[in-house]
């Protein structure tokens, strides 16, 4: 019992930064109808970020807690930059093209994105200083390190904050009216080019706070950690319903549940397994996902 | 003084001559219909109008400025709003969304504003929503404010689709087919509305086939066919203008 609860708090733990990033998929494929391959590339950009600013910062003998809250937002801040020049350069000139040309400019910019980050910060693991990322509570064999509670209080606050933005803000609402219907929400006044950029920005800024989460929680980054995260974020987007916000969370909290049960019950090499049987599972019975393909008004 | 002017517009798609050197103007305070048949041209006015085709030759200005070229959402900025002939609502908002979203360009309030919910940003929110209220106020949508727009009745979904173009605040608003699928009543409310309208100094560009509302409301009537004007006048000289009679029932 001790074991399942344990596993329990695992899998939150790791649903909710799959959620964090299968968001940025869900959004941007709502408004742009495009599957962003690159997104992951956010997420690895957001850890080094997150890296390089909190060793610098703990290095002038900040407090670690606001080591941690300055780089998480400058990191955001710096991957939400990232993207919309990204989405600049890669996808708007691609706008009026198929599907499939944006697709493949999105594989070539992941490509791109990742080259980048292994020639600067070179093909090694970077260590997270681990200081800041230590102690915790226990309750007999169930233990639950202030880490965990720091990544599940950060990803709910996110969240509540995405729900805020997207349904009581203005912002949210040309999102919304943008997803629906780009032409209509031109004409009423709506500059949909800056509705889009913003969708990446929103979209990069979680992922990388995910970066720093993953970072934080297993102790090191690596160059190449976007791609692997990245598949998984958006089979959950799949699976909870592309484009459909709600959707991500649920769809990422599964994934998370079962890549952590089944490394506990089942074997952790097939833990990854499991994430894809999920996808091609979802795709071949209800491509739909578990929310629905933009049905309902929770679609940016 | 005419507000909205346009110069000899030509819309050619390919080998089709959609519009050929189409001018008139709009000024302050008038109703105008554009009339004619099916194919002649009318909803292309509206769409180079509002930016959503480019001309192909010619000019469009709003108050003394340029307005062929600039994007749709500038010139909804400029004042220019418009309805549509099948309704394009946002389905999955309600009213009162429908018509906050208008509101767009007449507020600031940026994403960190947003996040960080700054007094101003819920002041203006607040305003956001009283302007938005208001325009269903005067379409008499008041009490549906919180439906979803694809529960309401074909008629307020009409209704829903002007009020929103009105919470835009413009100064000129384009209607194409107001009246298309209205009953009697719906249409004689519709011209009360249109009425109400120009009181607040709003002038009004429409594309109506109903004749009695056109005849109705208008100061002035422009014929369209094959894309090119064929008439322009009082709406009793159209009525006896024997091009246009032509045009509407052939040889």
């Amino acid at each position: 019992m001790e074991f399942f609860i344990q596993q329990l708090i695992n899998g939150i733990t790791l649903g909710g930064v799959y959620a964090l990033i299968a968001l940025g998929y869900t959004m941007v494929y709502g408004i742009i109808q495009l599957i962003n391959f690159a997104h992951g590339e956010f997420f690895a950009a957001g850890g080094y970020m997150g890296v390089i600013l909190i060793s610098y910062l703990s290095a002038q003998g900040l407090h670690p807690y606001a080591c941690l809250a300055i780089s998480l937002v400058l990191a955001m801040g710096y991957c939400a930059l990232l993207a919309m020049a990204v989405e600049q350069l890669a996808y708007k000139p691609l706008r009026q093209a198929s599907r499939l040309a944006a697709l493949l400019s999105a594989l070539g910019m992941s490509i791109f994105l990742q080259n980048g980050l292994m020639l600067t910060q070179g093909v090694y693991d970077k260590a997270y200083p681990t200081e800041i990322t230590s102690g915790g509570l226990s309750w007999g064999l169930v233990s639950v390190s202030y880490m965990q509670m720091f990544i599940v209080a950060l990803t709910a606050g996110l969240l509540l904050g995405l729900n805020l933005l997207v349904f009581k803000t203005r912002i949210g609402r040309a999102m919304r009216a943008t997803a629906q219907d780009k032409v209509m929400s031109a004409l009423v006044g709506i500059n949909s080019n800056r509705i889009i950029a913003i969708t990446f920005a929103i979209g990069a800024a979680l992922a990388a706070a995910a970066g720093i989460m993953v970072g934080l929680y297993y102790g090191s980054v690596n160059y190449s950690m976007g791609f692997v995260p990245g598949i998984k974020a958006f089979a959950a987007a799949v699976l909870g319903g592309i484009g459909n916000i709600t959707g991500a969370l649920v769809g990422g909290l599964i994934i998370g549940m079962v890549e952590v049960f089944a490394a506990g019950y089942v074997s952790g090499e097939y833990k990854d397994v499991f994430a894809f049987v999920i996808l091609i599972a979802v795709l071949y019975f209800k491509p739909t996902g578990i929310m629905g393909e933009n049905v309902d008004d929770t679609r940016v | 003084m005419a507000n909205l002017i346009l110069d000899d517009i030509c819309v050619r798609f390919g080998g089709l001559q959609a519009l050929t050197d189409v001018s008139f103007s709009v000024s302050e305070g008038e109703v105008i219909g554009l009339i004619g048949p099916n194919g002649a041209g009318k909803t292309t006015v509206f769409n180079v109008i509002t930016g959503v085709y480019r001309v192909s030759s010619g000019q469009a200005s709003y108050d003394g400025a340029t307005i062929t070229g600039m994007r749709p959402h500038q010139i909804l900025g400029m004042g220019i709003a418009r309805t549509f002939q099948n309704i394009r609502l946002f389905q999955n908002m309600t009213a009162l969304e429908n018509c906050m979203v208008a509101q767009h360009s007449r507020s600031r309030t940026g994403v960190v504003g947003a996040i960080l919910r700054s007094p101003s940003q819920r002041s203006e929110e607040a305003r956001i929503q009283e302007k938005a209220q208001q325009a269903l106020d005067f379409m008499g949508l008041g009490r549906k404010a919180d439906e979803v727009a694809s529960n309401l009745p074909y008629g307020y979904q009409r209704r829903l689709e002007i009020a929103r173009a009105l919470a835009s605040e413009p100064r000129t608003i384009l209607l194409d087919e107001p009246a298309a699928g209205l009953n009697p009543a719906e249409s004689k409310q519709l011209m009360e509305s249109i009425g109400r309208i120009t009181n607040l100094g709003i002038n009004v560009l429409m594309v109506e086939h109903d004749m009695k509302v056109v005849m109705g409301i208008c100061n002035r009537i422009i014929v369209l066919d094959h894309g090119v004007m064929i008439a322009e006048g009082l709406p009793e000289e159209i009525q006896r203008n024997p091009d246009v009679i032509e045009a509407y029932l052939g040889q």
